[in-house]
């Protein structure tokens, strides 16, 4: 370009050469020349001893008809115009707004000064020179900056692909290709964003069909901002975002996301883990407090029990012998002379005083049961947590109940029913306190059910069933009396302590409550009650298989 | 030749409550009944009472002191000829297991089923006579 113009210059103003410089910093350096002058220099300090110098110092046109004749006045210019032989000189800055970038200078080898439309025509060339050093400086650092934004471009970690308004690869990175393996030609032939998809859908890169069609699908309107996560068939998770343009066309861009979903997988499962295991550790530490608290209160109870049995024991053996002692005496009475009204008055008091001696039998009786009872509920410890035979320990509960409650009433009977499922198994548990429970439920059947009998006679037939049933991480158990049932107004109570229905001295109004403690607070499983008044009772207890496996809590807690 | 029953109990109405019950059989000399308040004054009498007159011994197993379990080996070693019945209010199986280990003849539980006792006593006169 600048070549063109020097000599355009040249030619069209009749010089001999025309050269072209350009600053750099203080010094001109040439940067075209046309024409048979020689220029032996390419650099050259800006100074005023010579015409093109002082042109840039000045910021004006220089014309010099004779160089030679001006040696004082340009002492560098003339020794040069010695050098190379020229004569006329005429130099015009290069101005671009306030500043010099370079000097248009053109030369005779006579003294002939160029005419009025040659220094025109110059200046003129001087001005599409400034326009034409502009150009190319701007070019090269548009060219800079597009090599920058390559570089930038391929090295950025994700791929990126860009689509022009027809939604033709307009320009890609080399992540993209590499991420998605794409062959050169592919990417060369410009491909449209469907075909792309095609290319990579027809690959087996989708997987899933859905997510294809789903895909496919959003190929339709370009315009729309969109975003997904995929997993590709090597098993990496890409991120893909689309992002609109504003001259009509769209981007892509591929982040691979596999490390953060790994990382983002890992901290919720860790947190997961920490969760379940407080909350473990919570339940844990419940059932330990609970399983202490009722051998506590087991100790507590049958310590208390066995101080009251010792004494309860004289009362209840001194008055049946004191029965004894009053027949006795009576008996020896009768052998004594007394007065008939003396006789009957002391036989009247012998009488009261037999039927005193008879209610402190049958109170301390009474007492003496709900010692025993007091006993039962608070056998020492709990023993030891270990899978035990549900079915065995029911079936070993209604027999020691049977046998219990004839043993205490010889003309006890009760038509037992057992439904236990085979596939019932081991549940992990403390034995000792389950049996608890199964006893005490059953003898409540066993109460309520003979307690009907008494009240409807004959034509009633007392019954208790036993049901288990396997529910897979749970097992339930069920324990049901033809008994009168609770009414619903008593149903809320029947599980707190010291509430009973039963006539005093045959309840401690404890059997429930720590029925419910050890299933519920113990065991973590449940303990409801379905029961219909003059119909039946059902106690439906669940219990987990394992510790660690609680049930949603229900009951009462 | 009289016979001897010795009853170790630190409860004093227990004395009471024994001769009541037995009155008839004290009464008709069928035997005597000795009570000692605890371990080392029924091992007193143990040795004192060298004869075979002392045909049966009825120990409480919880006293203070010496207890009735820690009593047993040593008055069965000084009189091997007489049987020893514990009487406790805990019947339960490792105690039961405990005083027929350390040679108690058996064990009845409180409150006292005289019936049983009477038994025992009568088993005792039959072996003695």
């Amino acid at each position: 370009m600048l070549d063109t113009l020097t000599e355009s210059a040249c030619r069209l103003c009749e010089a001999y050469d025309a050269a072209l410089f350009v600053r750099e910093g203080d010094f001109l350096r040439l940067g075209a020349h046309h024409g048979p002058i020689p220029i032996d220099f390419n650099k050259s300090e800006i100074s005023r001893q010579w015409v093109t110098g002082r042109s840039v110092v000045d910021c004006r046109s220089i014309h010099v008809h004779d160089l030679r004749a001006e040696a004082s006045e340009f002492p560098i210019g003339s020794d040069m115009a010695r050098r190379m032989g020229h004569r006329t000189i005429f130099a015009v800055p290069l101005m671009r707004k306030q500043e010099v970038i370079g000097s248009l200078v053109v030369r005779r080898t006579e003294v002939r000064p160029f005419t009025k439309q040659q220094i025109a025509l110059v200046e003129t060339f001087a001005d599409q020179a400034v326009i034409a050093i502009e150009n190319a400086r701007l070019l090269g650092e548009l060219r800079e900056r597009q090599a920058e934004l390559r570089t930038t471009f391929d090295n950025m970690g994700d791929g990126v692909a860009m689509f022009d308004a027809t939604a033709r690869l307009a320009a890609w990175n080399r992540n993209l290709q590499e991420m998605l393996d794409l062959p050169e030609a592919l990417l060369a032939a410009r491909p449209s964003l469907s075909e792309l998809f095609r290319y990579l859908a027809a690959r087996g890169e989708f997987g899933s069909a859905d997510l294809e069609a789903q895909l496919g699908r959003s190929l339709e309107d370009t315009r729309q901002e969109m975003r997904y996560e995929r997993t590709r068939p090597d098993g990496r998770v890409v991120e893909v975002r689309r992002n609109p343009v504003p001259d009509g066309g769209f981007v892509l861009i591929y982040a691979d996301i596999t490390e953060r979903k790994h990382a983002e997988e890992a901290i919720r499962a860790a947190r997961d883990a920490a969760e379940t295991a407080l909350r473990e550790l919570q339940t844990a530490q419940d059932r330990l407090v609970q399983t202490q608290k009722l051998a506590l209160l087991g100790q507590l109870t049958a310590g208390i029990a066995h101080e009251i049995k010792n004494p309860l024991n004289f009362v209840n053996n001194f008055s049946s012998l004191s029965v004894e002692l009053i027949d006795e005496l009576q008996e020896d009475l009768r052998r004594v002379r007394v007065d008939d009204k003396t006789r009957t008055e002391i036989s009247e008091l012998a009488d009261t005083l037999r039927d005193n001696l008879g209610k402190i039998v049958q109170h301390g009786k009474r007492a003496d049961s709900i010692v025993k009872n007091m006993l039962l509920h608070s056998r020492h410890g709990s023993g030891e947590r270990r899978p035990a035979d549900i079915n065995a320990l029911v079936e070993e509960s209604l027999n020691l109940a049977y046998h219990g409650a004839r043993a205490e009433k010889p003309g006890f009977n009760i038509t037992l029913e057992r439904d236990l499922d085979p596939t019932a198994a081991t549940v992990e548990m403390y034995p000792q306190e389950v049996t608890r429970v199964f006893l005490n439920l059953i003898s409540n059947g066993f109460y309520a059910a003979t307690k009907r009998k008494a009240a409807a006679g004959d034509g009633f037939e007392p019954t208790l069933r036993a049901t288990t049933r396997n529910l897979g991480g749970a097992i339930e158990i069920r324990i049901r009396d033809n008994g009168a049932g609770i009414p619903p107004e008593l149903k809320e109570s029947i599980f707190n302590p010291f509430f009973t229905t039963k006539p005093a001295g045959e309840g401690t109004g404890l059997g429930l409550s720590i029925c419910h403690d050890i299933i519920v607070k113990q065991h973590g499983g449940r303990i409801d009650v379905a029961t219909e008044p003059g119909a039946f009772t059902e106690f439906i207890i669940t219990l987990p298989r394992t510790a660690t496996a609680p049930l949603q809590t229900g009951g009462k807690s | 030749m009289s016979v001897y029953i010795l009853v170790v109990d630190d409860e004093p109405d227990v004395e009471a409550l024994f001769r009541q019950h037995f009155r008839r059989d004290l009464r008709a000399g069928r035997f005597l009944m000795e009570f000692a308040p605890s371990a080392h004054v029924a091992l007193q009498r143990a040795i004192e009472i060298r004869d075979a007159t002392l045909i049966l011994i009825l120990s409480d197993i919880n006293m203070p002191g010496m207890s009735g379990l820690e009593m047993l080996p040593i008055v069965r070693s000084a009189r091997p000829d007489v049987p020893v019945i514990m009487i406790t209010a805990y019947g339960d199986a490792e105690t039961k297991r405990k005083a027929l280990e350390n040679g108690a003849t058996n064990l009845l539980t409180k409150p006292i089923d005289f019936v049983a006792l009477r038994q025992e006593i009568d088993a005792r006169l039959e072996q003695a006579a």
